[in-house]
């Protein structure tokens, strides 16, 4: 428990992460104004959930990114030698910054929709009735959206880990899934078809049900931290 | 202000038992072996001193000994138990500064601190304020350390290896960057640790301040152990005599077999491991009388540089 609460305690407390994420909020909420101010108030709802979740995938990737590069940062300050001298397990370690990168990645992800409904209240001069009968379903459509995210975690944390290196993760993760997923989805759809975009695509247009897509889903971010441990349990950390 | 502060749960064990036991200890990287059948043995109380130029292996020897580096032959024992990467409860007994401090630059030295109490745990806040006192960066410790001096970097992170009142205390270089009064504050913590009963490994390229603290020394060198022993034995392995005579060529040659080691130095001869009295005999027998004799005491600067053919 004690890695996990010092995990956590780095995670929140880096001033840089909170105006990063206030930044996105500012933009998020600029967007969802302007937008609102454009369109119809029957649309407002609708635009509002659409607009949440599609920045939540977007910044998913980009908080997936940044915090795989936090976690190399940890190679070039040594601060991992620092925890594991002191007879930290480095399996308690991993799993502690994979909770502590879930708990970052879900504040992102949950960031938009609370954001977005509350440019929404203000504009409509109260909550939308329909929260009333869709709190549960916008709170499933978080947890999906974070789901879906998992994969690039996943994918972050082997880079950082694998590569030692903020500019491998940074560019390895945003090169992946900016620019290699979509180059693949565009010529080779057959294989394309099975890589985390198009899953996640699946999966969060096919409802919250347990299926394939999901099992993929969390297949990849499952073997991408599993990797990360292999990498790691041996790794040399002197010098 | 580095301060020898009381510790609140003395050590009492015993003094002379054997701390850290390495046998065999070798790492190779790739093609190059870095480390090659290193042996050591630092007993409880004693300040130790592993030392070498600069790559010798002495940080990835230590990384081993902190389970950072896995070995490729041979084993570390640390207080009875053995160091794997992966887990080492005895590594919770051993505070370690390695290289330059490794700090979260957005954290202050306080946070840092309670990061470590709370890794570690048992640690309370009275002995976080006690160890920042201890090592003076209480009145900076609530700046991000990321803005602090190399100096005071590194009094963060004695601070951080001291913080656990560890049984074992590896410090590398841990007066890098500190000025003149900051190092001797260094060295009277790591007596007083010592006299608690505190176990120091502790490397630095200042040789002096090694020969002033150290009971026993390690040298290593292109990662073999060249020397381990006694200061005072070791150093009297220096000692010689610089003799003046007309043909330091020829009385080189007189003593050829006697001494340890006969070196022209000009006009002079430096003779080592042959009393005075026996180099001024011999010379007078082979017809050439010493015009001035100096008795040389070896230091460990000497000593080292011998030890690694002058630090290459």
């Amino acid at each position: 428990m004690g890695i996990l609460k010092v995990e956590a305690d780095k995670a929140f407390r880096r001033r840089g992460a909170w105006l990063l994420l206030a930044f996105a909020a500012a933009l998020v909420g600029l967007v969802e104004y302007l937008m609102l101010r454009e369109q119809a108030p029957a649309r407002h709802y609708a635009l509002t959930l659409l607009l949440s979740r599609e920045a939540a995938r977007s910044l998913g990737i980009f908080a997936a990114a940044i915090l795989g590069a936090w976690t190399a940062q940890e190679y070039s300050w040594r601060t991992l030698a620092l925890l594991f001298s002191r007879g930290t397990p480095r399996g308690a370690w991993l799993l502690a910054r994979w909770l502590a990168m879930l708990g970052s990645l879900a504040l992102v992800v949950a960031m938009p929709f609370g954001v977005s409904l509350t440019v929404l209240s203000f504009y409509a001069g109260g909550w939308p009735a329909q929260l009333q009968t869709d709190g549960a379903r916008i709170a499933a459509t978080v947890l999906q959206t974070a789901v879906a995210e998992l994969p690039y975690l996943g994918l972050a944390l082997l880079l950082a880990v694998a590569g030692r290196s903020v500019a491998a993760v940074l560019g390895g993760v945003l090169g992946y899934a900016l620019v290699l997923e979509a180059v693949i989805l565009w010529f080779w759809p057959e294989v394309g078809r099975y890589l985390p975009a198009a899953l996640s695509e699946a999966w969060l247009g096919g409802g919250a049900g347990l299926g394939a897509e999901l099992a993929g889903i969390v297949g990849y971010a499952l073997a991408f931290v599993a990797l990360s441990w292999a990498v790691l349990r041996r790794q040399d950390l002197g010098g | 202000m580095v301060q020898a502060i009381p510790k609140t749960q003395p050590i009492l064990k015993a003094r002379g038992e054997t701390v850290l036991r390495v046998e065999g200890l070798s790492k190779r990287f790739g093609g190059v072996l870095a480390v090659e059948g290193v042996d050591l043995e630092v007993r409880r109380g004693e300040i130790f001193g592993f030392l070498g130029p600069n790559g010798a292996g002495k940080t990835t020897t230590l990384g081993m000994i902190l389970g950072l580096v896995e070995p490729s032959a041979g084993k570390v024992e640390l207080l009875g138990e053995p160091v794997r990467p992966g887990r080492t409860h005895a590594l919770r007994k051993v505070g370690a500064l390695l290289g330059a401090p490794a700090i979260y630059p957005h954290l202050s030295a306080r946070q840092h601190l309670e990061l470590i109490a709370g890794l570690q745990g048992g640690v309370s806040r009275q002995r976080v304020e006690e160890v920042l006192e201890q090592v003076g960066i209480a009145r900076a410790a609530h700046r991000a350390a990321g803005s602090y001096s190399t100096g005071m970097k590194q009094r963060l992170g004695v601070a951080m290896a001291l913080l656990a009142e560890p049984e074992l205390l590896i410090l590398d270089e841990p007066s890098n960057g500190m000025d003149p009064s900051g190092m001797k504050e260094m060295r009277e913590l790591m007596r007083s640790l010592a006299t608690q009963g505190v176990t120091i490994i502790f490397s630095s390229h200042i040789l002096h301040e090694v020969e002033q603290v150290c009971d026993r020394i390690a040298v290593i060198h292109k990662g073999k152990l060249v020397a381990q022993g006694a200061v005072r034995d070791l150093l009297a392995r220096g000692d010689g005599v610089r003799v003046r005579v007309e043909s330091p060529e020829e009385a080189a040659l007189a003593l050829g077999g006697l001494a340890e080691r006969a070196e022209v130095q000009g006009e002079y001869l430096l003779v080592r491991g042959l009393e005075a009295r026996a180099v001024v005999t011999r010379l007078v027998q082979a017809g050439l009388p010493p015009s001035e004799v100096v008795p040389i005491e070896g230091g460990l600067e000497e000593l080292f540089l011998e030890l690694t053919g002058g630090g290459q």
